[in-house]
């Protein structure tokens, strides 16, 4: 008896202890939804603005509408929250959702004929001016897994407005006519950017009056003396313009010594990288990972210990002075000290250092400033002895972990003399890249697989060993 | 409660299976730190995570198989039951020495998160944050441990039993997919523990999920108290 009458209370307390359990967390889940207490560590610095964004938001005066081509409750309410941010620190800022299901024909005058805006865009008017942001421009995203790895709104939407705001296009020209390489990455990135990007046979063509800025990628064939009469002419106005070479690109004498006269020389070779630490994880010994060095370019990737630079092959460069009459030369990155160099490129069979191979520092890219009556007349030149990977488009680059693109970037606008850098990072939804060199790597390996573990081990064994004679 | 607490957190470091437990448990985790952040280039733990959680299911069994089969099968549970402690103090004191051993594990995954500062940025908010739903969660399962341990003499029989209610819980994420009826589906997705943890990983403290878990532990700390009662009776 005594014992039916406990089973039966005590079943009643089990049950009733864990209806209040449940009771408890129903509760706390509608206290929740009444005063969202989600202690969200991290709002701050994915959904939160720079403090760049809002200097420049501060002096913003041109009213613009962002319209989000959704509906209130389709919207991306991540974009949402970052575009609230916008509006709230600038009154001139306004955002509108715009149902295409319930006005079809809004998006028509923001797209060439024949094409059409998807749901989520965001376009930025200024009533002269847009620019139109598909969803997908937003997001940085994982070709492989197919999934966002990091949110780019306020990257996108500054220059926006900047864009929107400005009246001046800048047109950057990509030099043909000496079999030159086809950058299709730079070129989508630039453009992507607001950069006006066109063609220009140099050996038919003048450099147009409009050219800001022109890029010159690993010719095959060398410039002839009217090619650089028009290089010249161009300089001589300002002119900013990129050099960036192959190890293929050989024996352009003309170019080789036009380049010389602005203190950097080219050498006919490719830098091999014996230091372990400074190659590709699994990698081979000629993928360097150059050393950053500080200048106004690098400093920002140095701070955000964004160091990779991927640089396959690369030619290296002899910067003659760093100062000598009134031209500035100045070294962006270099291969590590243990480095040499193979010369004889048309026969080379092996990257294996043999005697001779001069070994040191090199430079393997650069830039020289001529200066002009004032800094807006500075003529510059970056000189690089690969093409970075810029043929590979930007995204795919940018979640391999290279930094390529952000120091090209750094590079275009040092060159276009916005010292107002408007080239914010993007906000990782995955967490940041760490760059970890092969050595490292397989010692970190090492110690967290195999010595960890083992000490654990054999302290275990030493303990049992000796209690069990105990 | 500090003497069992005390007594069994030794017995784990005298007998090999705290030892066994704990290299295991590195080892495991080394490798996915490897493969999660060394050699995917990122210092996102969110990955490692992912794949700790499904490891930790298998691990942790291990700290609890032991804590009271052994007891019931020396029958030096009688001394415990007779001892001058109330059995809460001593089941929490158990419970809390698996625990302790499981957060000497983790004190060591702490070398990740220090080794990758040398090579990037470490998001601290979501390390942080994903750390905190961790320990919640593997407290979670070694309560379950502890409970069917408390039911059975053989250490065997508890740990496949906690396998067993926690592959069960696993099941509920999939079933809740396939259910028509969104309250049921509902429910099936409020009881899992795996569905609790994303928010975590992406660096947010959700209160309803923290109180979740500790109820998860209370639960199972509760109902291994009422076998012991249920013991005094018998």
């Amino acid at each position: 008896m005594n014992k039916r009458k406990y089973l039966i209370n005590s079943s009643v307390i089990v049950v009733g202890v864990l209806a209040i359990a449940v009771l408890f967390n129903i509760l706390v889940s509608v206290f929740v939804a009444k005063f969202p207490v989600k202690i969200d560590l991290t709002s701050s610095q994915i959904y939160g603005i720079s403090d760049k964004t809002y200097e420049f938001l501060k002096n913003f005066n041109t009213p613009v509408t962002i319209y989000i081509l959704a509906g209130e409750a389709e919207q991306d309410t991540n974009v949402r929250t970052i575009l609230d941010k916008y509006a709230q620190a600038n009154s001139n800022i306004k955002i509108q959702n715009v149902d295409p299901n319930e006005n079809p024909t809004f998006g028509k005058k923001y797209v060439k004929s024949g094409d059409s805006l998807y749901k989520n865009s965001i376009i930025i008017d200024a009533g002269d001016r847009f620019k139109v942001y598909k969803s997908s421009d937003l997001y940085n995203v994982d070709a492989q897994t197919n999934t966002a790895t990091s949110i780019k709104v306020e990257q996108k939407i500054t220059a926006g407005l900047k864009y929107v705001a400005s009246d001046t296009d800048f047109t950057v020209y990509f030099i043909k006519g000496h079999g030159e390489m086809e950058l299709d990455g730079a070129k989508a990135k630039l453009e992507a950017e607001n950069f006006i990007v066109k063609d220009l046979n140099i050996v038919t063509d003048d450099i147009p009056s409009d050219a800001q800025m022109i890029i010159v990628a690993s010719p095959t064939s060398d410039y002839t003396a009217s090619d650089l009469a028009k290089l010249d002419k161009f300089f001589s106005n300002a002119g900013k313009a990129q050099f960036l070479f192959e190890y293929s690109s050989l024996r352009l004498t003309n170019l080789y010594s036009y380049i010389k006269e602005w203190g950097i020389e080219v050498n006919d070779n490719i830098a091999v990288e014996p230091n372990r630490s400074n190659i590709l994880l699994l990698g081979n010994s000629s993928l360097i990972l150059p050393v950053f060095e500080s200048s106004d370019i690098t400093d920002a990737l140095i701070k955000d210990q964004r160091i990779v630079g991927y640089y396959p092959y690369s030619k290296t460069l002899n910067l003659l002075f760093e100062s000598n009459s009134g031209i500035e030369v100045k070294k962006l990155l270099s291969t590590s000290s243990d480095a040499y160099v193979k010369t004889d490129i048309e026969n080379l069979k092996s990257v294996e250092k043999s005697e001779g191979d001069k070994t040191g520092s090199f430079a393997v890219a650069a830039v020289s400033t001529k200066q002009g009556d004032s800094p807006k007349d500075d003529s510059i030149i970056f000189v690089s002895g690969t093409t970075l990977l810029l043929d590979v488009d930007a995204d795919t680059l940018t979640n391999y972990g290279f930094a390529n693109y952000d120091l090209y970037m750094n590079v275009v606008n040092f060159l276009q003399g916005s010292k107002d850098d408007y080239s914010i990072q993007a906000k990782s939804l995955i967490g940041d890249t760490i760059t970890v060199s092969t050595l490292d790597a397989i010692i970190l390996g090492a110690v967290f697989v195999i010595v960890i573990p083992l000490c654990v081990l054999i302290f275990g064994i030493v303990v049992w060993a000796r209690r069990r004679h105990l | 409660m500090t003497a069992i607490f005390k007594r069994e957190f030794r017995a784990y470091f005298h007998s090999m299976l705290g030892y066994v437990f704990l290299t295991i448990f590195i080892l495991l985790s080394g490798v996915m730190f490897l493969l999660s952040n060394i050699f995917s280039a990122t210092s996102s733990m969110n990955g490692y995570f992912a794949s700790m959680i499904s490891w930790a299911i298998f691990i942790l069994p291990i700290l609890t198989m032991r804590l009271f089969s052994e007891d019931k099968k020396l029958k030096t549970d009688q001394l415990l039951l007779t001892a001058p402690i109330s059995i809460t103090e001593m089941v929490v004191g158990k419970y809390l020495a698996a625990v302790g051993t499981f957060l000497v594990g983790m004190a060591i995954t702490l070398l990740y998160p220090l080794a990758m500062s040398f090579y990037g940025n470490v998001p601290v908010a979501e390390t942080t944050s994903s750390y905190v739903g961790f320990i919640l969660f593997s407290g979670g399962i070694i309560s379950i441990g502890a409970f069917m341990s408390s039911l059975t003499e053989s250490q065997i029989v508890a740990a496949i039993s906690t396998y067993g209610v926690v592959i069960l819980t696993m099941f509920l994420d999939m079933m809740s997919s396939h259910v028509k009826n969104a309250m049921i589906s509902k429910i099936l997705l409020w009881i899992s523990p795996f569905d609790r943890f994303d928010d975590f990983t992406l660096g947010v403290l959700n209160i309803e999920a923290i109180v979740y878990y500790i109820t998860i532990i209370a639960i199972f700390l509760f109902l291994t108290v009422r076998v012991f009662e249920k013991k005094r009776w018998s």
